[in-house]
């Protein structure tokens, strides 16, 4: 899920700013699909396609790469207004995403 | 390592935090902005060096953000480097497209990101200089303007336009063309009539203009004063000469309009072919440069030798400087000497000519991008010029000054040796302003009496050794050598003047402690020319010449107003 060798990397350079950074990704996406869901239901793609974009680029950062593409798929859809596929995606992305959560956790 | 002022805007908190450790990481101060509107807020307040800015931000993107930074740096350069995720080859067009300079596609490379921020520095550091520089030229040139306006208001008042108002005379002279070297003095003569000075300084701008000056001084004061034409280049000259560095000087054509005996003088040296147009003819004289420009010969070798046209009324004189001879058309190709004359040839009177060489040369440079330099002078005999308001008051002025008075200067043998005294003779003579346009032919006559009774009469050189060249220098030898021994001795110098004002007689008379000469062996009457007295140089100023006693006294007359020869 998570390319290690790239977290070490990221762990290296942030030092003592790496734990905070996790902690805020982890708050900052908890709070993203609520956002995505909701704006989902205004029928407003574009906002759920800004979440999900900061979403990616957060994810990337992290070195969750697979959820990152998966992110970027999302985006894809929200883009492209397919509002009969994204509910479900998002609900994917979510799951993919508390995996992501439960390994950074364990490596704090 | 430098440390340069990075802005990141970011609305990403966790992209943010990263990309500001990396660039701290690297010896840098980061400001973090999370949206556009901060971003261009902090940009105001805090001047960072480059911005790193995201692309997608809510409220104000990046873009929007980038345009309003970029307005507000308004000439500084700020670059911006845009953070984007995109990667297809429009987007990335876009971002350089809405403003800015450049773009870093995610995920990071952390050496580019480093080179990138350095070498966007150089780059603003480099327009920062040009900046500078452009200011500083600016700058410079707005004092180097400031100050031709200066130079050119002292210059005005010194270099007036004298009368080149007057009604018999047309001049085409450019506003600023003391900075071509081209300079244009007409003034009247307190007698009538008036003295013309065209003059072109060798070289362009202020060390061309600042010959002028004295030149005008010299022109203008001389003139008022009632110096001849003569006199006046003869100290322009040895002015110019003395002020000038070598190798610059000034090509001049001056004219004396003596509408008295409808005549007109002229001295030219350096200056193109000018031409004497006749009011019933069609005949163009032509008047050619016979001297070297002033300012190149030392005061003993210089030539005053005028030449003398008889100019009926309403005859002109056509004078110019090589500027319109030099005009180019658009191709390079110069006006000329044989177009102007062309066109001189093809008017339809006299009159014309002078419109039309101005045509003619306006036609001919059109459209080339060519200094405006042109100078041209015509000058009209019109016989109104001999007496008028101008004069009547400086008449009375030159009716001023000593009338009869006698003056007797006694010189001995310790002075003799090292006192020159003709000048404080001629300046005694030129208290009387009826002698001042004559200054320099009596400065001649003073100067050859008191050498002949000093160096024949008191040392008692031979003249006849200076027949050959030989003796020349045996003669120069001898000289010296006797004034070095000499001990006794006297020059006696008596000069007496009447006068009523408006004519007079001055008598010079001369005597030495020398043995004299048998003068009446000699022919003595004026036009004789033998060697070693000097009388030919005399002759031409004196009425009369007369030898007392052994020959060791001699008086000479002159009156003035002189009866000038043509």
């Amino acid at each position: 899920m998570i390319d290690l060798d790239s977290l070490n990397m990221l762990k290296d350079i942030m030092e003592e700013e790496f734990q905070p950074l996790i902690e805020l990704y982890i708050r900052d996406s908890d709070r993203r699909f609520p956002e995505m869901r909701q704006a989902l239901q205004e029928g407003d793609c574009e906002s759920v396609r800004m979440t999900v974009h900061s979403f990616k680029g957060a994810s990337s950062n992290v070195c969750a790469v697979e959820l990152a593409e998966q992110a970027y798929s999302v985006e894809k859809m929200a883009i492209a207004g397919d509002t009969a596929h994204l509910r479900g995606a998002i609900d994917e992305l979510e799951q993919s995403y508390l995996r992501v959560r439960q390994q950074l956790n364990s490596l704090l | 390592m430098t440390a340069y002022k990075v802005l990141i805007a970011d609305d990403n908190s966790v992209d943010r935090k990263v990309l500001s450790r990396v660039v701290r990481n690297q010896g840098n101060d980061v400001i973090e902005a999370t949206n556009g509107f901060e971003a261009v807020d902090i940009f105001t307040e805090h001047r960072p060096d480059i911005v790193l800015m995201d692309v997608m931000m809510p409220g104000l993107n990046g873009k929007e953000a980038t345009r309003q930074i970029k307005t507000i740096a308004d000439e500084d350069f700020i670059p911006v480097i845009f953070l984007t995720s995109l990667s297809d080859a429009q987007s990335l067009a876009d971002c350089l497209e809405s403003g800015g300079d450049d773009f870093l596609t995610k995920p990071y490379n952390h050496v580019v990101l480093q080179a990138k921020i350095a070498s966007y520095h150089r780059m603003s550091e480099m327009h920062r200089t040009l900046l500078n520089q452009r200011d500083e030229i600016a700058r410079v040139n707005r004092h180097m303007l400031q100050e031709q306006c200066v130079a050119k208001a002292v210059y005005d008042n010194v270099a007036h336009a004298g009368c080149l108002t007057s009604p018999n005379i047309r001049y085409e002279l450019s506003p600023l063309a003391v900075f071509n070297g081209d300079v244009l003095l007409a003034a009247r003569k307190p007698g009538g009539g008036m003295h013309v000075l065209l003059g072109d300084f060798t070289g362009h701008g202020l060390p061309a203009a600042i010959g002028a000056m004295p030149m005008a001084d010299i022109f203008y004061g001389m003139t008022a004063k009632g110096f001849g034409l003569r006199e006046v280049l003869r100290e322009i000259n040895q002015k110019l000469k003395s002020i000038l560095p070598v190798g610059f000087f000034c090509c001049a054509a001056a004219v004396d309009l003596a509408p008295d005996r409808q005549a007109a003088s002229v001295w030219m040296g350096g200056v193109p072919d000018c031409y004497l147009l006749r009011n019933d003819g069609e005949m163009i004289e032509t008047l050619s440069s016979r001297h070297l420009p002033l300012g190149v010969m030392s005061a003993d070798k210089f030539n005053d030798q005028m030449t003398e046209f008889p100019m009926a009324n309403g005859d002109r004189l056509f004078l110019w400087s090589d500027g319109i001879i030099e005009a180019r058309n658009s191709d390079g190709e110069m006006f000329g000497q044989e177009r102007l004359l062309n066109v001189v040839r093809d008017s339809a009177h006299a009159s014309e000519v002078y419109e039309d060489i101005q045509r003619a040369v306006d036609e001919f440079v059109d459209g080339s991008e060519q200094d405006d330099d042109t100078t041209l002078i015509e000058v009209v005999m019109d016989d109104a010029l001999r007496e008028d308001k101008e004069s009547a008051v400086t008449k009375a002025g030159i009716s001023q000054g000593p009338r009869d008075w006698n003056m007797e200067y006694r010189l001995e043998a310790s002075t003799l040796k090292s006192f020159n005294p003709v000048p404080l003779m001629n300046h005694i003579m030129m208290e009387v302003p009826g002698l001042r346009a004559i200054g320099g032919q009596l400065y001649t006559v003073v100067a050859e009496l008191f050498s002949n009774a000093f160096e024949h009469g008191v040392l008692g050189l031979e003249s006849s050794m200076k027949q050959s060249p030989d003796g020349f220098v045996e003669y120069y030898r001898q000289r010296e050598k006797r004034v070095a021994a000499l001990e006794e001795g006297f020059v006696r110098i008596n000069m007496h003047h009447t006068g009523d004002g408006d004519s007079g007689k001055l008598t010079l008379t001369l005597e030495d402690s020398g043995d004299g000469f048998d003068y009446q062996q000699h022919d003595i009457s004026i036009g004789n020319n033998y060697s070693g007295r000097g009388i030919p140089l005399i002759e031409s100023i004196c009425d009369s010449i007369e030898y007392h006693g052994k020959g060791n006294k001699v008086s000479v007359v002159i009156h003035w107003p002189l009866e000038l020869e043509t």
